[in-house]
């Protein structure tokens, strides 16, 4: 088929452009807004509620797999964490996949669609060269048509004056320039974190004394003369240990935290954080003789919300150093406090109570850390630091009225999102 | 960080839209609904800035544009209106002519052309549209269409036919000298 109409029509046509629809950039604008407000609403809301229910989990599965809590938790818990690195383009470009915009992805797809279909080189070349003789065009053809359709002259006129005349050169700076300010705001953007982390403090408490005791109530009086067997366990122990000088020995745990923590950057100093935590308190009593004693195991759940600012203090590509502090609020949600009685040192019974610390718990936190950036997002730190929990009133005690004052070491995973 | 968006977006937009109205006006037509495709065709434009890499001159028009199209089609599919290039009715006449019609356009009207285009019933605007301005086979609009490489044969010529007698009428009516 011949070509030609097809061709001199297309000419004809080349740069011809008409007035905008009436508030189109109006109401452009206020889709763009709803549309970065929606955005930031979901991705916070989706961050929290799947890191709280895993941290749940993973306190959990910690206390059912470990009973005795003064292994070396930290490492088997290192798993995934957000880090903080911005500065390097190849960073940037992984971070815009993590982005969720279910409409630039179906549009994306269509994009290239039509790209692979929509083809020649022949194309692509032509509408490069159509560009820079476009505007060209203009000016010339314009004025041949006022001087001849009567109909149109006025129109014709309307249309030169607000045809917008620009040259190639301009136009490849536009081009240049907006690609030279995308870049840079994703440089600068604002970032959140994601880290995983498990806290251990350093020292446990050792509580001894001579006779008979409980890890809450302390010192039992006891008066073996007026005991008479059978009565209970206890009294029996209380009984064959008449003659010997029976001992008490209460250990507190050092306490066992692990937890996934938001955080996000304001710039390049300050950063806010919060999270959910989940906490083990844990101790232990022996109280009797030799042969013929008892035991109580006591554990609490505390889950916990941290709100900390943290400030940077130095960083390059690959490290970062910190300094964090703020208060952890808990909430003791179950506890149980398990006793053993031993005859012989063989087991006799077995009691079983639960039992809650039912106040707030605040302990006010300060730490410093260092992290280091292994790859684009992805950071390992450690935060050693140390921690005032201020007493509670409640009868129930743990490590935290013991040694109100504890050093704490925190190691995490930090992962790190870009938000446009 | 908005600030900076924002005025870029703002030069941006204030230098193609003028173009783009009148590439979707040829597609769409209805006023509301060219502001509508514009809307949702800048707005991807704001959003997956990221996925365009700079090819040289012309090539962000060219991404732009091909936004546009895409968002203008989508559009016409969604609204039904390319569902009757099935159907081939004979009511034009057969003659094959009409080339000389598109001779010495050089001197007719843009904005008159530009209406008559949208005068043309949709299956035959769309066709010509992608044949004569987007520069595509049969083959690819059959794709893009989902209609058979002939159906688009057949309308792009009525649509030719239709457009040259109109162009020809217009000439006549408006002869000048």
């Amino acid at each position: 088929m011949n070509n030609k109409w097809s061709d001199n029509l297309r000419d004809r046509m080349k740069g011809f452009q008409v007035d905008e629809p009436e508030d189109l950039w109006n109401d452009l604008n206020k889709q763009l807004k709803e549309q970065n407000r929606k955005q930031k609403t979901n991705w916070k809301i989706f961050r929290l509620a799947v890191p709280a229910a895993a941290a749940v989990i993973a306190g959990f599965v910690l206390y059912w797999t470990d009973p005795n809590h003064t292994d070396n938790i930290e490492n088997k818990n290192i798993t995934q964490e957000q880090t903080n690195n911005n500065t390097t383009l190849q960073n940037i470009k992984t971070e815009q996949e993590l982005i969720p915009s279910s409409r630039s992805k179906t549009k994306h797809v269509k994009f290239t669609a039509l790209n692979n279909i929509n083809l020649s080189d022949k194309q692509t070349t032509a509408a490069e060269n159509k560009s820079p003789e476009k505007s060209d065009d203009q000016p010339q053809q314009g004025n041949k048509e006022t001087a001849i359709t009567k109909d149109a002259l006025a129109e014709k006129k309307e249309q030169e004056k607000k045809t917008i005349r620009i040259n190639p050169e301009t136009y490849r700076n536009i081009e240049k320039r907006l690609l030279a300010t995308e870049i840079s705001h994703k440089k600068r953007n604002k970032q959140w974190q994601l880290a995983l982390a498990a806290n251990q403090g350093i020292s446990n408490a050792n509580i001894h004394y001579s006779g008979f005791g409980d890890i809450n109530k302390g010192y039992i009086k006891t008066d073996a003369a007026n005991n008479n067997w059978g009565e209970s366990y206890f009294n029996d122990i209380v009984l064959y240990n008449k003659n010997t000088m029976p001992k008490t020995s209460v250990k507190h745990l050092q306490p066992i935290t692990t937890g996934l923590t938001l955080q996000y950057r304001i710039n390049d100093f300050w950063s806010i954080e919060s999270g959910l935590t989940y906490t083990l308190l844990v101790s232990k009593l022996q109280s009797g003789g030799a042969d013929h004693y008892y035991k109580s195991h006591q554990s609490l759940h505390l889950i916990g919300i941290p709100i900390r600012a943290g400030f940077t203090f130095w960083q390059n590509k690959q490290f970062n150093t910190y300094a964090k502090a703020g208060i952890l609020f808990e909430k003791c949600v179950s506890g149980n406090l398990k006793t053993e009685y031993f005859k012989n040192k063989e087991v006799v019974s077995r009691e079983k109570n639960s039992l809650k610390i039912d106040p707030l718990l605040y302990t006010l936190t300060a730490a410093v850390g260092i992290q280091w950036n292994f790859a684009g997002q992805c950071g390992l730190y450690a935060e050693p630091g140390i921690g005032y929990h201020i007493p509670p009133n409640t009868e129930i005690q743990t490590i935290y009225q013991e040694k109100p004052v504890n050093f704490n070491l925190e190691i995490g995973l930090r992962f790190t999102f870009n938000n446009k | 960080m908005r600030a900076h968006d924002h005025l870029a977006h703002k030069k941006l937009y204030e230098h193609y839209v003028r173009r783009l109205t009148a590439i979707c006006q040829r597609y769409v037509v209805d006023q509301e609904d060219v502001k509508d495709v514009l809307q949702e065709s800048f707005l991807h434009v704001f959003t997956c800035f990221s996925s365009f890499s700079y090819r040289g001159a012309g090539s962000l028009e060219a991404w732009i544009t091909r936004i546009v199209i895409n968002e203008s089609l989508k559009h016409l599919r969604e609204k039904g209106r390319l569902e009757n290039m099935l159907i081939t009715k004979d009511d034009l006449q057969k003659d094959d002519c009409c080339d000389d019609a598109f001779d010495q356009l050089e001197t007719f009207p843009q904005d008159i052309l530009h209406q008559l285009i949208q005068k043309l019933p949709d299956g035959y605007r769309t066709v010509l549209n992608l044949y004569v301005f987007e520069e595509k086979s049969h083959k690819e609009i059959g794709k893009l269409l989902h209609i058979n490489e002939r159906t688009s044969s057949s309308q792009l010529h009525k649509a030719k036919v239709l457009l040259g007698r109109w162009i020809k009428e217009y000439k006549k009516n408006h002869a000048y000298e």
